[in-house]
């Protein structure tokens, strides 16, 4: 149970910090990254104030890992949805050569990975479905 | 089952069906998406891909608590804080950063505003009827 609850807690600091950082610095991430070119880049800044939610959300998982075990398999849902379409862009939709753009999705793609065989590993161990389909 | 419970079990199945139609559009229309509101001209958007995903995710958690609002009462605290948060960005967005005049995208921005709180102010009145915590502090 600990292991699990530090994975909780790593999630939601790394969500935490990636999702203020999207919000705060997003014109410098669009310069950097050479993208979109727009005035106001608010696609970044709510991507970052998404990731500041889905940080809550694993806070909340972690401190209710025993009472709410729904939070930790919503979130896995959230990690079942983002990899495929991460892999997808970097390897398909993409255009290439290989640049930073690529390596800025493909850095968060592994750690969905990541986080997402944890959260199975920790579901089949504590005997939970790893997606509620509801009903 | 009270009226309160049938009316925001509507607003619950409303929320799921759009959340996921704007995703789903975010994520398979992007370029249509990037030349309607004239948000740059990259060869492939996956910026807003990506945030197309945003919205499934929360319409997923909208399906879970339609499917028994009593049981999931948990997911409605934690979509109460994302759906009070998301106006204070939007305006911020619509009145500080994005630059005038007025066009289709802070019109887009008002209204998805103006959604989002009425039904954060429906799931905070439904939550206290149920006396019940309105945001999770943990």
């Amino acid at each position: 149970m600990f292991a699990l609850r530090v994975i909780l807690l790593e999630a939601a600091l790394v969500d935490f910090v990636l999702g203020m950082f999207l919000f705060s610095a997003a014109s410098q991430i669009q310069n950097w990254l050479d993208i979109g070119r727009t005035d106001e880049p608010f696609f970044i800044r709510i991507i970052g104030g998404f990731l500041v939610f889905i940080s809550y959300l694993y806070y909340l998982a972690y401190q209710y890992h025993e009472k709410q075990p729904i939070l930790i398999q919503a979130t896995l849902m959230l990690r079942f949805i983002f990899i495929p379409l991460l892999f997808c862009e970097v390897f398909i939709l993409l255009p290439g050569p290989f640049s930073i753009v690529h390596i800025s999705l493909l850095i968060p793609a592994l750690g969905e990975v990541y986080f997402a065989a944890m959260q199975i590993y920790h579901l089949k161990r504590l005997g939970k479905p790893l997606i509620p389909l509801g009903g | 089952m009270t009226i309160m419970d049938k009316v925001m079990r509507v607003l619950f199945f409303a929320a799921f069906i759009v959340d996921v139609a704007l995703g789903l559009i975010c994520v398979f229309f992007a370029q249509e998406v990037q030349i309607i509101l004239n948000v740059g001209r990259e060869e492939e958007p996956a910026f807003i891909r990506v945030l197309g995903l945003f919205p499934i995710f929360v319409g997923y958690l909208y399906y879970l608590i339609f499917c028994d609002q009593r049981k999931y009462l948990v997911l409605i605290q934690v979509t109460v804080l994302e759906r009070l948060s998301y106006p204070i960005l939007l305006s911020a967005e619509i009145f500080y950063l994005l630059p005038g005049p007025f066009s289709l995208i802070h019109l887009v921005f008002s209204a998805m505003a103006l959604i989002t709180l009425f039904l954060a102010l429906m799931q905070v009145y439904y939550l206290i009827q149920l006396n019940q915590k309105v945001i999770l502090s943990g």
